[in-house]
């Protein structure tokens, strides 16, 4: 995996499969290779190396004051263990690049507010996502229940108390800011 | 996954019927299975998946004999020409049945049977006809756009099976490899899983194309043509966002205030591009012709020029007024030649008159319908795909309101507080007792908005007649000094801003209900006020007696409006907040805040100036380059302010709709200047001194005069005379009218629909329940619901889906529902393993409601 010729860490044909591969530009692709090259002080990069999260977070300032951070970091380190690659990073940001259509967007999106992974979004995970919204003034109990239990109208059309996938999706396609918002500029 | 659905639906249908012949389905997918050698692996874990949904058919059912998997193969197999394969496993099961007893359980079956050969079937069929014969382009966006992510499985086996079945994107040719690499972009799946999936699918389509003949060497060309062509679009297309304009302001400012207020800076940017189009095409068909050929020999205009302020040098003062030295210039109309010269010897003739009535019109038509291009799918995507949103606020409030692009400590802290603001006043607003619904409430909150609306027509209507007044009063008095020429134009931009304040007070006395309500109430007042002093200003230069070079006067009078609006609202007003924050700094007691930064006003600015340029377009054509100048000059001053002056606004408005607004009313200003355009063209006399036109009546009559030297018997004119005929006309009229009605009345069809499927998604969530229960009762131990029934109601509970299932409790829970009695013979059948109690109650009847309801449903599933 080691790149073939000196100084460029990944060969064009890497290149041109990353950019077939996600939604990023290949300038976009080598943007980051950069920021995590600056991160190496050995000078021995891998696509397969894995750097830790903390590091990670301080390349991307969106990262950092985002309050879905850990859960970013959850969902995308391909091994669940707070260490990011290369290709973890690129997965990263294809999903919040401008380009990415809003239903994969979703898919994604369902992943990250689904804070005890069982695949739905339920009332309890919806308080956690209310508090964290809030961060520091959070709300009582009681709002959080009357937030969630509207919410949950609002969206779950089968009235089965928790939404998934697809109710999620569905619900997601239907905000035409969701697109906007769920993305960043790298 | 609705795809996904019905083809395990399909294969439940059809695995029932099994359990008599399974010889010859089974001999069948075996023989076809050793020529699939590979597929194997693939077709097992499938085989799996299948069987532990029909887990209550027990003994019957060997894993192997399984049609999905079958049909997989089949298709595999054969690439496209399986249709024949496909139908046999069907032609046999049917022939096993027939033999069978007539009980309910089995006419089901033959019944369900035939559903899911005419499934397949008409699905084939319809695609054919359909899909299949559309454009590529079409056909890409309805397969891929249409269903993203029908890939439900996990793993890539799964994943890449699924997309095997579609065959737009199996076959070996450069656009279904387009379509394989967007749609493998859009599984929502690591890297390196795409990766697999990518090499499995080329494997696959590599062996399938060598059995498939060689392509000839048109259909060569054209995929040739067509991957140069893709290739270019992607070049072109990297190459744009590679460049994409104020990258790093944008950037910035996304960062610091999320993506709400960069969507005013992307509509600005958006205005600035189309004049950047605009000026390219005027300055290189208009202006530079006219440079090259140097300046008209100007045969009268020194003798008795009504403009008193030309002057051959240029001073200061001109830059503000655009009189004097600019007069000449070919900043407007009146610079601009009547004739046709060569550029270069022995070539062609260039005309100037038509060039600028060609670019200026045609301009002015392709800037119209990119707007209305853009505002209808804007109002597509904000409105209509978004239907029923009105409810959906928590959602929005919730799940749309962090933005992921905010980078900075700041910015955050903001973010949170505003949320967490707006989810309190929503919840508050839930727990507010309802407003009282008494009479005199109502007539009174009424009564107020009538009141203020009267108030703002009489403003409005106040401010038009004393406009009118002012201008008959002061308008036609010669300029004593250059400075005296801004009166006008100060007058009207002061009185704009003016009036802008007073609406807004305005509309906090009223108290609307929603805070969006009251924003539109207020954007669409402001832009009424804009477009009446607009109105009155054109309609007086356009009405007074036209002496001397009165386009130019026109040019000059727009021209003075952009730069007065220019001085006042961008710089005076950027002073002015720049001063409110150096006195906010300074005393520090909370007396003064910072000065907001309003987004509607702003907005509304740039479609002023964007108005005033589309009009102007005519008598000045370089006014664009000084609008796109003020344009660039704004997105940095706006830019400033908002980062280091204003605070930023702390409303979580719907950017969305709120854009949508800004492109109708965009739209409706530019229609209104078409209008005005064509009634100038056809209706008002040129100037017979100046200025392109000069030596016609009209406008137009210089493109007649191309048509009338036209022979009688020519094409183009019969076609003209045919299509300017009244009944023509009326036909066309009447065909729109048709047609929108139409349109109008498949919209209803729509939302009814919707309607329709939501209510179905609601019963089928309740089937799903009730099938879970009678699941875990019967895990338990116990029966099924109605005791009475035995083994054959539980079969089908379990297998007929939750269409016949629970019969008597539906029946209690909706009566409305059409039901019919059935009788029918029962069924001998031993060994159904899950019923403890099962062989003592075969041999009863079979009663129970059915209702007809279910065959309606299954046709709605099925399309």
């Amino acid at each position: 995996m080691m790149g073939a010729s000196n100084g460029s860490p990944i060969t064009d044909q890497q290149l041109e499969e990353y950019a077939e591969l996600t939604y990023l530009t290949k300038p976009e692709i080598i943007f980051i290779l950069q920021r995590l090259l600056n991160l190496d002080e050995t000078r021995h990069f891998s696509t397969l190396k894995r750097y830790p999260e903390q590091a990670v977070v301080e390349l991307f300032p969106q990262l950092k004051h985002n309050p879905f951070r850990d859960r970013l970091l959850y969902v995308f380190s391909s091994e669940r263990d707070d260490n990011f690659s290369f290709e973890d990073l690129l997965d990263l940001f294809s999903v919040l690049s401008d380009k990415c259509p809003l239903q994969v967007k979703a898919t994604w999106a369902f992943q990250l507010y689904d804070f005890d992974n069982d695949n739905l979004i339920t009332k309890e995970d919806i308080m956690v996502l209310c508090d964290r919204l809030t961060k520091e003034e959070q709300f009582s109990q009681q709002e959080k229940q009357t937030i969630a239990d509207l919410l949950l109208q609002e969206m779950d059309l089968q009235n089965n108390g928790n939404l998934g996938v697809f109710d999620f999706v569905h619900a997601m396609s239907k905000m035409p800011e969701f697109q906007h918002t769920f993305s960043c500029r790298l | 996954m609705a795809r996904h659905r019905t083809v395990q639906h399909d294969a439940m249908c059809q695995i029932e019927i099994h359990e008599g012949p399974v010889g010859g389905g089974d001999r069948l997918y075996r023989s076809i299975a050793a020529n699939a050698s590979r597929e194997e692996d693939k077709i097992e874990v499938l085989a799996e998946d299948a069987d532990g949904l029909v887990v209550s058919d027990g003994g019957d059912m060997e894993g192997a004999d399984n049609p999905l998997a079958m049909a997989e193969a089949t298709s595999d197999a054969e690439g496209i020409s399986t249709e024949d394969q496909f139908q046999s496993p069907s032609v046999v099961t049917t022939n096993g049945v027939v033999g069978g007893n007539e009980s309910f359980s089995q006419s089901f079956r033959r019944w369900s049977s035939n559903l899911g050969r005419s499934v397949k079937n008409n699905k084939r069929t319809v695609y054919n006809k359909t899909i299949r014969l559309m454009p590529s382009r079409l056909q890409k966006t309805l397969s891929i756009d249409g269903d993203l992510i029908t890939t439900s499985g996990s793993d890539v086996d799964h994943i890449t099976m699924e997309l095997e079945q579609r065959e737009q994107l199996m076959e070996d040719n450069p656009i279904a490899e387009q379509l394989r690499i967007e749609a493998i972009k859009s599984i929502a799946q690591r890297i390196a899983t795409k990766r697999q999936i990518r090499a499995q699918l080329t494997q696959t389509v590599n062996r399938r194309a060598t059995r498939s003949k060689s392509i000839g060497l048109l259909r060569r060309y054209n995929y040739s043509g067509k991957v140069y062509a893709a290739r270019i679009a992607k070049l072109l297309k990297s190459f744009v966002t590679n460049f994409e304009l104020f990258y790093g302001s944008m950037k910035q400012i996304e960062g610091h205030f999320g993506s709400r207020i960069s969507a005013y800076f992307k509509f600005l940017r958006w205005l600035l591009v189309l004049d950047l189009t605009l000026l390219l095409f005027i300055v290189s068909f208009v202006t530079f012709p006219q440079l090259l050929a140097g300046p008209t020999e100007a045969p009268t205009s020194n003798t008795n020029e009504p403009t008193a302020n030309v002057r051959d040098y240029f001073s200061f003062v001109d830059l503000f007024t655009g009189e004097g030295y600019l007069t000449k210039s070919v900043l407007y109309y009146g610079a601009y030649s009547n004739q046709s010269f060569t550029l270069v010897p022995g070539t062609a003739e260039y005309s100037l008159p038509h060039a600028y009535f060609l670019t200026i019109t045609v301009m002015v038509l392709a800037t119209f319908i990119v707007v209305s291009i853009s505002m209808g799918r804007s109002y597509r995507i904000s409105f209509i795909e978004a239907s029923g949103t009105v409810q959906n606020i928590l959602t929005h409030k919730i799940f749309c309101s962090w933005d992921y692009g905010i980078a900075n400590e700041k910015a955050a802290r903001l973010k949170h507080a505003t949320i967490r603001h707006e989810l309190l006043e929503q919840l508050a607003q839930r727990n507010r007792p309802p407003p009282v619904t008494g009479r005199w409430q109502h007539l009174r909150s009424t009564a107020l908005h009538a009141l203020a609306h009267a108030t703002v027509l009489a403003l409005i209507v106040g401010v038009a007649a004393s406009v009118w007044a002012l201008l008959a009063r002061f308008g036609e008095t010669e300029h004593f000094a250059a400075w005296s020429a801004l009166y006008v134009s100060l007058l009207s931009n002061v009185t704009r801003l003016v009036f802008g304040r007073i609406f807004r007070m305005l509309g906090k006395v009223e108290r609307y209900r929603t805070v969006a309500t009251q924003l539109n109430i207020q954007l669409l007042r402001d832009f009424l006020l804009q477009l009446t002093i607009v109105g009155v200003l054109l309609a007086f230069w356009l009405t007074r007696s036209h002496t001397g070079c009165w386009e130019t006067a026109i040019g000059q009078e727009l021209y003075r409006l952009i730069v007065v609006d220019f001085l006042l609202s961008t710089l005076l007003l950027t002073v002015v907040s720049a001063v409110r924050y150096g006195l906010h700094r300074r005393c520090t007691t909370a007396t003064i805040t910072p000065p907001p930064f309003c987004l509607e006003t702003h907005s509304l600015g740039l479609i002023y100036n964007q108005t005033l340029l589309w009009f102007g377009l005519l008598f000045a054509p370089l006014l664009v380059p000084v609008v796109a100048l003020k344009f660039l000059f704004l997105f940095y001053v706006n830019k400033f302010e908002l980062l280091y002056l204003c605070q930023p606004p702390t409303k979580l408005w719907r950017s969305s709709q709120t854009q949508t607004l800004l492109l109708v009313l965009v739209f409706v200003s530019l229609f209104g200047v078409l209008l005005t355009h064509g009634y100038i063209i056809t209706q008002v006399r040129v100037s017979s001194e100046c200025g392109p036109f000069r030596g016609t009546d009209y406008m137009y009559q210089l493109f007649m005069q191309g048509i009338l030297k036209l022979r009688e018997e020519h094409l183009f004119w019969r076609v003209f005379v045919y299509i300017t005929k009244p009944a023509i006309i009326g036909g066309v009229l009447l065909a729109m009218g048709v047609v929108a009605y139409y349109l109008r009345a498949k919209s209803r069809a729509q939302i009814a629909k919707v309607k329709l499927l939501k209510e179905l998604l609601c019963m089928e969530a309740k089937d799903k329940e009730f099938l879970l229960a009678n699941l875990s009762k019967i895990a338990r131990g116990k029966e099924c619901i109605g005791d009475g029934f035995g083994s054959d109601r539980i079969d089908g509970c379990l297998r007929g889906g939750g269409l016949r299932s629970g019969a008597t409790d539906k029946y209690a829970t909706d009566p409305s529902a059409t039901w019919r009695y059935e009788h029918s013979q029962p069924t001998v059948r031993s060994g159904t393993g899950t019923v403890p109690s099962g062989s003592s109650l075969t041999g009863s009847p079979v009663r129970g409601y059915h209702r007809f309801e279910d065959e309606e449903k299954l046709r709605m599933r099925r399309s």
